[in-house]
């Protein structure tokens, strides 16, 4: 195998990985290290650095399209950012000193919770008229667009929300991904965001937080440009793909199947690194 | 929001056009680095490849001044890179923005966050 065969190959699997991580909303990163490691045989650390870019790459695609609709919350978002860098830092400075075994274990409990998370979401929740007190200080609360006309909505437990996004930071840091779940989990059952406002912000976070543990990887030598350019690549385009067709497939099935097959992976990756 | 300041509709207007002039210069590089390099070194073996296995570490610091920059594989650095600093920007943008609309605690928000993702860079 060339080196040019071996990036066609990484171009290919990566760009079905951004697909698949946005068609089942579970993102490209999480995706991809069980592909990279998997199936390429790649280095856990280098898998995470190359899933990290991408999780800036696709975010910050992500958000600068959502950024036009109305629906992120760039208040909610700083907010919840000053814990989600602190987790990052901390998080990206443990992967230099935490074997690698573990790191496994955790990556996999970690996409098996995403992927339930995705699965069992639902979008309708009651509303709240009243907020909690910080939200109402720091001016938190918010408008959307829904149905044609603009609503209110008020933001709840903001100190159980910092908490969580600052667990989710450190998840990020430590594995490479973007945790969107996590994050979107948090806006959604503490902060009780609409929907589409927690995904939104989420993924205006998202490159923010990857960035701080980039900063770290880069300095590890986890980045590496060679196995990090066609999988990059490969994952903006099918995540920019399935963005585009996502709308048109409202089949749960079809994201319980993706779920389940990427799931699999991870449990490929568990027996290769304790029996391969 | 007075008239006179930047509304927070621009400011997302702004942080847009940003992250998208960021990402496409981003791939950009990425993209002229990874042909030039498949040029190079395509033909070559992938088993036990030197580029495939080394530890790159990229110290933000002194990237200029490392023999690889003006190499396919520095072109490919520097792309990334910028993918890292769109984002300090876009927290600048914002330290910017609050400090204009005079809004404190998110002034000290954002500053506090472009300061961490600054520090994870220069971190040795």
């Amino acid at each position: 195998l060339t080196i040019l065969a071996f990036s066609i190959l990484l171009l290919f699997f990566s760009f079905l990985a951004g697909l698949l991580g946005s068609l089942t909303g579970l993102g490209g990163g999480i995706v991809v290290i069980p592909v990279l490691v998997a199936l390429f045989k790649i280095n856990l650390h280098f898998a995470m650095g190359a899933s990290l870019i991408c999780v800036i790459a696709t975010s910050s695609g992500a958000a600068a399209a959502y950024l036009r609709e109305g629906y992120t919350n760039l208040r909610i978002g700083m907010y919840l950012e000053v814990a989600a860098v602190i987790g990052a830092l901390i998080g990206a400075l443990l992967v230099g000193v935490i074997n690698k075994d573990y790191l496994i274990v955790l990556f996999s409990g970690v996409l098996f919770l995403s992927a339930y998370l995705t699965l069992v979401r639902h979008e309708d929740k009651e509303q709240y008229r009243t907020s909690h007190p910080w939200a109402s200080k720091l001016k938190l609360n918010g408008t959307y667009p829904h149905k044609h006309k603009t609503e209110q909505y008020h933001v709840q437990n903001a100190p159980l929300g910092l908490f969580l996004m600052g667990i989710a930071g450190m998840l990020s840091g430590l594995l490479g991904i973007g945790s969107g779940s996590l994050k979107v989990l948090a806006m959604d059952q503490a902060l009780r965001l609409p929907y589409k406002v927690a995904t939104a912000t989420s993924n205006f976070m998202i490159g923010i937080t990857a960035a701080t543990s980039a900063g770290i990887y880069f300095n590890y030598g986890y980045i590496n440009p060679v196995i990090t350019f066609p999988v990059v690549l490969g994952v903006l385009a099918g995540s920019f793909l399935g963005g585009k067709i996502l709308p048109r497939i409202h089949i749960r099935a079809l994201r319980i199947v993706f779920s389940i097959v990427i799931c699999l992976m991870a449990v490929q990756m568990l027996y290769q690194n304790f029996h391969g | 929001m007075g008239s006179q300041m930047i509304s927070e509709n621009q400011i997302q207007t702004w942080l847009g056009n940003v992250l998208k002039v960021g990402i496409m210069v981003s791939l950009m590089l990425i993209l002229i680095g990874a042909v030039f390099f498949l040029i190079q070194h395509g033909g070559e073996s992938f088993e036990n490849n030197i580029f495939i296995t080394t530890n790159y570490d990229i110290d933000i610091l002194k990237i200029w001044e490392s023999k690889e920059f003006f190499s396919a594989i520095g072109m490919i650095e520097l792309g990334l890179l910028v993918l890292v600093l769109v984002q300090v920007l876009r927290v600048g943008l914002l330290c910017y923005y609050y400090t204009m609309i005079h809004d404190k605690w998110f002034m000290l928000f954002s500053f506090f966050i472009m300061s961490v993702i600054l520090y994870s860079l220069i971190w040795q």
